[in-house]
């Protein structure tokens, strides 16, 4: 199915701050960024910079502390290993509710979960039963099949087997041009050989945003190791 | 067309919501749902055979099994709802990674399937009071669905409440809990007001939960008039705690705090 919409995720000076026993820990300042429907964003950064709350506020399942978020086109919620599945309902159970709140046809959902997640009978099981590399092939499936304008992705690629693996990359690849999607990957190959944008929490005083993605993640690696960072020079 | 669509957008996440909860709450066990009506019956069944042959209660010109049915499903509904929706986010936290459904959708449908619950069982049981106690069907049937509203409405109004206080103080249940648990024995359910001595009236009247549970047997029974009745003592309570819980839900969605 084509999708021929056209619009854009817009975030203006978002910032995000947590309460801590040692104090308020300031995990987003000012960011601002506008995601077309053709992006492919990947977002790094070291643990606790900020990827996943990020993706939540773009997602809507969180708010920022001030800052204003314009979405206009169709959001995933943040697919991971298994987030939002409840635990004691089965695969079939929690597709099913999934499809039933964004409005999509149940049968058809499933059969497109079912062929991509290739789950088998497994589906008729608790969710909880499954292994973490199942419950990525079912969240993936699930977030594929519903067919959103932009789809959040948070590690989900980087459990599963290579042939999990190889087909996310495909699925990704291939996905039609009005769609986008922002990613989280500490495996920093695939988001340089999947996205088009990058954007680097933590390593400055606000994110640092760039379209020279194999540059950044060679910079954003030299920081990892302790050899400071330096920003690449625009294209 | 936009507040049509939002309207539409959340009655389709309120059923998902329904569905789910059911299948969550149910579906691992072959009983199912029948599970919600099989655990209190056998809690009324114990208790009324209890009052029948050990503590012998003389519950007036009240048949025994309507009685007990009459108080525990009156003080029931208000307890789930206060349990059910003060633990909405707590045990529905994940699905509010969906975009789609807001805190509030989790809370009516959890408020709507408490009182589907709660109103089948209720059905039921008074359908085997008839049948075995030959007791008729209410008296005052306006009387009896107001006492209805005012347990639920006190249950939901203080269980929104609950839910919006558990963002910054996450055992805020946990402290109610043994409150309701008393609230059983002074609130009716074991008793009449008219079982009491006439100087407890003045003290029994506190209690906003009494109202609904004598004023549904004042609706049910013909024989029954409540010395203390008064319903309008509850909404009162009711309407304004209600509002503050909107607000603080309304404050704290989404992990926004003062």
């Amino acid at each position: 199915m084509t999708d021929l919409r056209a619009g854009k995720i817009t975030l203006e000076d978002v910032c995000k701050s947590y309460k801590t026993k040692t104090g308020w820990n300031h995990v987003l300042k000012d960011v601002n960024i506008e995601i077309e429907s053709t992006d492919r964003l990947g977002i790094l950064g070291r643990n606790g910079a900020g990827k996943s709350t990020l993706m939540r506020i773009i997602g809507g399942s969180e708010l920022p502390d001030t800052g204003r978020i314009d979405r206009q086109i169709s959001v995933s919620w943040p697919v991971g290993f298994s987030g939002h599945l409840q635990p004691s309902m089965s695969g079939i159970a929690n597709i099913k509710f999934c499809a039933r709140i964004y409005g999509k046809p149940v049968d058809d959902v499933i059969e497109a979960v079912a062929e991509f997640s290739e789950l088998g009978r497994y589906l008729h099981e608790p969710f909880k039963t499954y292994s973490s590399g199942m419950k990525a092939r079912l969240g993936f499936a699930l977030s594929m099949a519903i067919e959103f304008d932009c789809l959040l992705i948070d590690e989900v690629t980087a459990v599963g087997d290579a042939a999990f693996r190889r087909k996310c990359d495909d699925a990704l690849n291939n996905l039609s041009e009005n769609k986008a999607f922002v990613l989280i990957n500490h495996g920093l190959a695939a988001i340089d050989r999947l996205c088009n944008r990058v954007l680097v929490l933590g390593v400055e005083e606000t994110p640092f945003l760039s379209t020279r993605v194999h540059k950044t993640i060679k910079a954003y690696e030299k920081a990892l190791k302790g050899e400071g960072w330096k920003r690449p020079e625009p294209a | 067309m936009e507040f049509t669509q939002s309207w539409s957008t959340t009655a389709r996440v309120i059923n998902a919501v329904i569905l789910r909860e059911i299948s969550g709450r149910f579906g691992s066990s072959r009983l199912g749902y029948l599970w919600a009506l099989i655990t209190p019956a056998f809690s009324i069944g114990a208790l009324y055979f209890v009052f029948l042959f050990i503590r012998n209660r003389d519950s007036g010109e009240i048949p025994l099994l309507m009685f007990v049915v009459t108080g525990w499903f009156t003080y029931g509904l208000y307890t789930s709802m206060v349990s059910d929706l003060g633990n909405a986010e707590g045990s529905n936290r994940a699905l509010l990674m969906h975009s789609q459904v807001q805190r509030l959708d989790v809370l009516i449908a959890r408020a709507t399937l408490a009182t589907l619950t709660n109103f089948t069982f209720f059905g039921c049981a008074a359908l085997v009071g008839a049948l075995v106690e030959g007791s008729g069907f209410p008296q005052n049937m306006m009387l009896v669905f107001q006492s209805f509203c005012s347990a639920g409405l006190l249950g939901v109004s203080l269980g929104i409440t609950i839910a919006g206080l558990s963002t910054y103080y996450p055992y805020a249940l946990q402290f109610l809990q043994p409150v309701n648990r008393i609230g059983f024995f002074v609130s009716g359910v074991l008793f009449t007001a008219d079982m009491l001595p006439s100087w407890t009236y003045a003290y029994l009247k506190w209690n906003p939960m009494i109202h609904p549970v004598e004023g549904m047997r004042q609706g049910w029974f013909e024989t029954y008039q409540s010395p203390i009745l008064d319903l309008n003592y509850t909404f009162a309570i009711a309407v304004p705690l209600l509002a503050v819980g909107l607000y603080l839900e309304r404050r704290t969605r989404r992990g926004i705090k003062f």
